[in-house]
């Protein structure tokens, strides 16, 4: 090899980076390990909920069975002869069979064919296991859904009507308030803004006191006198439900943030065209807004869904709770913990919120973020 | 005089638009005035009475002298302080971690993200019953799976007075989802060209995440941070509903919003509640406070004063 020739080799070897420090490599490589870890982290996540689900399927007996199985089977018996026989898989000459046994004994088990009863084979007991099938029993969630002390059908209802409503009340009056606060010059303006944001760091359990004796005592008496009737606020919705016409200061906040980035020429050109305030919020900025509204229904929906404090202080009467305080109490109502309702219990709770959820997924986390990165 | 006028709008088209920003923001107004502010100042007052629903007597500072020798107070105070000061950096960590992982395009990204995000749509009692089960000791599937393998039995979870604040611990870590969602938004806006023209200075990747990744997403990282602080000293449901609202065992997981809630409504000592609710009132202040001023040098605006 001349000179040349080694040179010339070098050259090329300098000039092509070798392939596990390039650049393209590196790339892909951590590309390719975020992608694992990521996955692996996403069957974490998942788990839980897939315990939860197969748990749902299992009979009482066989959830507390060790090692925990994901996949609902049991052991099955048969009528045979007038007795309940559990079969068995057998293994006869090498050859795994179904049967059904007659008699378990450690050097010479009894077994008949199922089909054939006639057809005795006998093996040890130690060539036996139970034979198992997957089973889902889907009639837990029926047992659940009808058991007769926490009526999930009224639970359902009720939780349902409160979403809706709280979410109505909070979509108008929390597009209005932001409409003000995003677009109206007037004096106080600034102050009132920074009350609004103060009253987000207030924890609930300063107002909890206060609210419950206004909405049980001083507002029904209020009325009652006014009125001359005997109403009663204590054990209704009415407490639950009215404050979400008043807005929520973080959703206020969230819409303000969206209307602030809708150009001012739009309201101009409404305004020369005759609207007035009302109307430049009602036929220009809200249609252009149903992205952020959208999401804020979806916020306020799954926040009321879930709501479990509000309603425990407020509410007693079976036949008025919604689904998160019946979810909890229904255990101790069924007596001990019959895990398999209870997860299936949990699952009808939650399980119209996570089909909204894929459904409309987009909007979910669109909520989650305009709020969080532009806070 | 002269003073009213600087803030009395001077043309009739600035007075018209004032009164409609009253008349717009109304109902939060009202709001806030019958369901914030009179709260607020009348729960000022319950906490200076002994007040049982039916009768009040002013009792002065009554309630707060009993509250600082009420041991079961600073008790609740310091299951609260275990359950945040660990679990709120844990799951900011990890909710980083996975957010930066995310951002390495990878593929199905969206996809992930859904994935990722579920827990935190079935937040409530749901979660409750869920955890209840998996970190069961028997038949539980989180010691099946992590504690058998190396052959050390599991412990009790929910029912060991040890190991009750880590059950939470793990429970939180489960719904990170919302904080992740946020982080990856966050790191999505980080301009590209910045981490090129570190690659090019020679910056490693580690250096170019302590270097660009972290100070340009740390005002969202103090957003966070503030805001799951404030939601875990106020952590209610769940512990209510594991331990039947009692903060068992043996008080161990006894967290300050459970007492207070105890105390005003089931053993109806509204004046002492509102006491302990003012308490957590100046908590919640002060730390956010101190953590916007410690951090306030730390974290890094774009914008010069925004």
């Amino acid at each position: 090899m001349t000179q040349r020739a080694i040179a010339a080799r070098q050259v090329k070897i300098g000039a092509q980076p070798r392939l596990w420090r390039s650049k393209k490599f590196l790339e892909r490589g951590t590309q390719a390990m975020s992608t694992i870890l990521i996955a692996c982290g996403a069957l974490v996540v998942l788990v839980p909920v897939i315990w939860m689900f197969s748990t749902s399927l299992k009979t009482r007996f066989n959830v507390t069975s060790m090692p925990p199985e994901f996949i609902p089977r049991e052991s099955v018996h048969v009528p045979i002869n007038g007795q309940d026989l559990f079969l068995y898989d057998v293994n006869i000459d090498g050859k795994t069979l179904v049967l059904a046994a007659v008699k378990l004994d450690p050097e010479k088990s009894e077994f008949v064919d199922p089909n054939d009863p006639s057809k005795v084979y006998y093996a040890p007991a130690d060539q036996a296991t139970k034979h198992q099938l997957v089973w889902a029993h889907w009639e837990n969630y029926r047992e659940a859904w009808t058991f007769a002390s926490t009526p999930f059908g009224i639970y359902m209802k009720n939780t349902v009507i409160y979403a809706l409503v709280a979410v109505f009340g909070e979509l108008l009056s929390c597009s209005l308030v932001a409409y003000g606060f995003a677009r109206l010059r007037a004096p106080g303006k600034n102050l009132l803004f920074a009350l609004l944001l103060g009253t987000m760091m207030l924890p609930w359990a300063v107002v909890m006191i206060p609210s419950y004796v206004l909405f049980t005592r001083y507002i029904p008496d209020f009325l009652n006198k006014l009125l001359d009737t005997k109403i009663k606020l204590a054990d209704t919705w009415w407490p639950l439900m009215a404050p979400k016409f008043f807005g929520s200061a973080y959703l206020i906040f969230l819409v303000r943030q969206f209307y602030m980035g809708i150009h001012k020429d739009y309201d101009d050109a409404a305004r020369i065209d005759g609207c007035g305030f009302f109307q430049t919020w009602w036929r220009i900025i809200v249609p252009m807004s149903r992205p952020v509204l959208t999401a804020m229904a979806i916020l306020s929906f799954q926040w009321h869904w879930n709501d479990y404090m509000g309603p425990l202080i407020y509410l007693s009467s079976t036949n008025k709770l919604p689904l998160s305080v019946g979810l909890a109490n229904f255990s101790e109502a069924y007596g001990g913990t019959p895990w398999h309702l209870m997860m299936a219990a949990s699952l009808i709770a939650v399980g119209p919120l996570i089909l909204i959820f894929f459904a409309l997924n987009r909007y979910f986390i669109q909520g989650v973020v305009v709020s969080g990165v532009k806070g | 005089m002269s003073f009213l006028n600087r803030f009395w709008p001077r043309t009739r088209l600035a007075r018209r638009e004032a009164l409609a920003f009253y008349a717009f923001i109304s109902p939060w107004l009202i709001g806030f005035l019958a369901l914030t502010l009179y709260p607020m100042l009348a729960s000022a007052y319950y906490s200076l009475t002994v007040y049982n629903v039916v009768d009040m007597k002013f009792v002065g500072l009554q309630n707060f002298q009993e509250l600082i020798a009420d041991k079961k107070f600073y008790w609740s105070l310091w299951v609260t302080a275990k359950y945040t000061l660990v679990g709120v950096p844990l799951g900011i960590a990890s909710a980083l971690a996975v957010a930066v992982l995310l951002n390495q395009k990878v593929p199905f990204l969206s996809f992930w993200r859904t994935l990722y995000y579920l827990p935190s749509v079935i937040t409530g009692v749901a979660v409750a019953m869920l955890w209840q089960w998996v970190l069961n000791p028997e038949y539980g599937l989180f010691n099946y799976l992590v504690f058998d393998p190396l052959g050390i039995k599991g412990p009790r979870w929910f029912w060991s007075e040890t190991w009750v604040i880590p059950a939470y611990w793990i429970m939180g870590l489960w719904g990170i989802g919302g904080t992740m969602v946020i982080y990856l938004a966050g790191l999505q806006g980080v301009p590209t060209a910045l981490y090129e023209a570190a690659e090019i200075d020679g910056a490693s990747s580690w250096q170019r995440f302590w270097n660009i990744t972290i100070p340009m997403i740390s005002p969202v990282i103090l957003f966070t941070l503030i805001t799951n602080l404030i939601g875990a000293l106020q952590m209610f449901t769940q512990a209510y509903v594991i331990s039947n609202g009692l903060g068992g065992p043996n008080n161990a997981s006894l967290l300050y919003v459970l007492y207070l809630f105890l105390n005003g409504f089931r053993w109806f000592r509204f004046g002492y509640a509102s006491a302990l609710a003012w308490v957590l009132f100046a908590v919640i202040i002060t730390l956010t406070l101190v953590l916007l001023r410690v951090l306030r040098n730390v974290v890094y605006y774009e914008t010069p004063g925004a």
